[in-house]
């Protein structure tokens, strides 16, 4: 599709206007919600039904007009190299956004835009923690057309501004280049990685859910929230076997439904820019990470995706840490090849690095684990087997046999190695984990030497990157300041472009 | 593509943070210090004698716990926050500045300066009484890795800044 002259203001498309009321019930069903709450309460008896009803008319109807006004005075436009959003409708608003400064477009769609055949596009803005520019509200063949032309504009304004930029940044600029389709997760695919994960934190999440909503049920009709809890209590006292079966199913089909939704139809693909990654059943994402913006990624599996041959890949991207959960991206379900693939195109020196001396915990750093994951339990142990509470002593004892196992093999599969070019990090037993950061990437290192570690000359390191920050605990001194002096070698003698 | 050399570095030629000299920082911040603790050691006290009658009569015994709970515990934060400045300092290198502090958990923090996103020169109501500065230091890395120097004369803070600020344009420049 052609886009239109873009240095006159353009409107969001009419059947936009359903998209932003809708967007804006959510803010009027809350006061629908809340003007509820006295007629339910019953206070006050010169409340009658037909009231709330006129109450409802009129808060939609303003939410209706209030609608309307916001898209009528919603306009978009690019304006000597910058891209412009008006909007307001009381409170004006014009945000500039200078071209050169955008480093992603996202397309999202939800599933009423999907119906509506429309689409939201995101301009994403470098690491600030500024909310990021959303246009909600573009026809979908519009939205697509409109993203290649702002990434070719700010190509175009690379290439003015560095005319002999290193290798890295040309290749960027080439706007047409072949694109690989890295892989496509199958229903099968998807099926396997909803049964495989952590099904713990599923149930977690339940019941965060359900606490949160009988608490916020009870508020809002003034049930007494104890009462509420002691029924619920007593009720899974008696058929808590049961209970727990349902609810360990209920996980389950938790972690599937939720994987469905998030990673349906999951592609990704390969370019020499960076990695494009979408995905999504009711509401679809496109993401598209420049390689630059990358600032290391990890490689995560569980027993029972060990068990299948699966891992997920976790891309941490540029973003100040308020921001930096959003700009997580995921993919699940990498086949061995496909982790090679990746390792490749993003991470040549992977097998150089993995050569290198294996930089490992010192034993001490058990010891201090020990001290808390056992300590405790067995302290517990103790004062239950006292008071008399056999059963809970033998439990917490229990807890501390299987965490002497646990915690030993965590400080085991611990590993750092370092290259000129790549530092990789190894850790966890049951998740396992592995870290890829490219040494030029570090933003500042850290040493720290408590006096414990002094007496055993030993340091903890810690890197930060602006991602997030990795650490390397309880290494010998020699071969920590070892790390910090190449890391900080490689970043102060590199001239690459982090970000 | 440019000149472009890519020699093996020997890690025993690389420069080494552990053998930097650190520059200590003005005397003058050792008295704000032991004034700022002095003054949070009062209000300690002052909390500990109300909670200590409160309770008298219930437990007579409880003059004894708190006044030499309360003598130890104050008297160890007077000497961390004595000693601890001794174990203070900066150093700048031709491309990162490194900060150490800590008595019993010792941190150096180096920042290599073309990682550096921004500086700041802070003087709080102490520091003016003073006559102090501090410099803080914004990277990427969150704020958790944020650096600030504390306790520099005016001079040898703008100093400092100076100096980051003329590597960050160079390196914007290049």
């Amino acid at each position: 599709m052609q886009i239109a002259d873009l240095s006159t203001p353009r409107k969001l498309a009419p059947l936009g206007l359903i998209i932003i009321f809708l967007q804006g019930l959510k803010k009027w069903g809350q006061v629908l919600i809340y003007g509820l709450i006295p007629f339910f309460q019953g206070k006050n008896e010169h409340l009658e039904f037909w009231m709330f009803g006129v109450f409802a008319a009129v808060v939609l109807a303003f939410g209706a007009v209030w609608s309307y006004l916001s898209w009528k005075n919603y306009f978009f436009h690019i304006k000597a190299d910058k891209f412009v959003i008006k909007q307001g409708v009381l409170r004006k608003e014009e945000s500039l956004i200078p071209l050169e400064r955008i480093q992603t477009v996202h397309i999202k769609r939800n599933i009423v835009q999907q119906i509506l055949g429309l689409a939201a596009l995101q301009l994403d803005t470098a690491g600030s923690a500024k909310k990021e520019a959303e246009i909600p509200a573009l026809k979908y063949e519009y939205a697509t057309a409109l993203k290649t032309h702002l990434l070719a504009l700010k190509a175009d304004e690379y290439v003015g501004e560095q005319t002999e930029g290193n290798q890295d940044t040309i290749a960027k600029t080439t706007s047409v280049e072949e694109e690989k389709i890295l892989m496509k997760l199958g229903f099968l695919d998807i099926l396997k990685v909803g049964l495989t994960e952590n099904h713990f934190k599923s149930s977690l999440i339940i019941l965060g859910i359900f606490f949160g909503y009988t608490t916020q049920f009870s508020e809002i009709f003034g049930y007494e929230e104890e009462s509420v809890f002691k029924q619920v209590f007593t009720f899974l006292a008696v058929i808590i076997p049961l209970f727990v079966l349902v609810f360990f199913l209920i996980s389950i089909a938790f972690s599937v439904w939720a994987v469905f939704m998030l990673y349906f139809d999951l592609t990704v693909s390969l370019k020499k820019s960076g990695l494009s990654v979408s995905s999504g059943l009711l509401k679809k994402e496109e993401n598209f990470i420049p390689v630059n913006k990358i600032q290391y990624i990890k490689w995560k599996s569980n027993p029972l995706r060990k068990l299948i041959g699966f891992k997920s890949l976790a891309i941490y991207q540029a973003a100040s840490a308020e921001v930096s959960r959003k700009k997580t991206v995921r993919v699940p379900g990498c086949k061995k090849h496909q982790q090679e693939t990746v390792q490749n195109a993003f991470y040549p020196e992977y097998n150089t690095a993995v050569n290198q001396k294996e930089i490992k915990p010192d034993n001490f750093w058990l010891v201090r684990l020990f001290l808390f994951f056992v300590g405790i339990p067995l302290l517990l142990t103790c004062i239950a087997f006292f008071t008399g509470e056999i059963l809970v002593a033998s439990a917490l004892c229990a807890l501390a046999v299987t965490a002497v196992f646990f915690v030993y093999k965590y400080v085991q599969h611990f590993k750092a190695q370092l290259s000129t070019d790549l530092l990789v990090i190894n850790k966890g037993f049951v998740f396992p984990e592995q870290v890829l950061l490219k040494t030029f990437k570090v933003q500042n290192v850290a040493v720290n030497q408590s006096v414990f570690q002094k007496q055993r000359k030993l340091v903890s390191i810690k890197v930060y990157t602006a991602s997030g920050n990795l650490s390397i605990p309880y290494i010998k001194e020699k071969d920590g300041f070892e790390l910090a002096n190449k890391l900080l070698y490689a970043v102060e003698s590199s001239n690459k472009e982090w970000m | 593509m440019q000149e472009f050399s890519n020699a093996q570095i020997a890690s025993a030629d690389l420069p080494k943070i552990e053998d930097l000299t650190f520059t200590r920082l003005n005397r003058k911040l050792l008295t704000q210090i032991l004034i700022f603790r002095i003054i949070l050691s009062l209000g300690f006290a002052g909390f500990l004698v109300i909670f200590t009658l409160k309770n008298l009569e219930r437990i007579p015994q409880i003059i004894w716990a708190s006044s030499i709970g309360g003598a130890i515990i104050i008297l160890l934060f007077m000497l961390v926050g004595y000693f601890g400045f001794f174990k203070k300092g900066f150093a700048l290198r031709e491309k990162d500045i490194s900060y150490q502090r800590g008595l019993i958990f010792h941190k150096i923090t180096t920042v290599p300066l073309s990682r550096i996103q921004h500086s700041e020169l802070v003087r709080g109501p102490m520091d003016r009484m003073f006559g102090l500065s501090s410099v803080k230091i914004y990277t990427a890395g969150g704020s958790s890795s944020d650096v600030t120097i504390p306790g520099l004369t005016v001079e040898i803070a703008e100093n400092i800044r100076e100096y980051i600020n003329s590597k960050i344009e160079k390196d914007a420049d290049s």
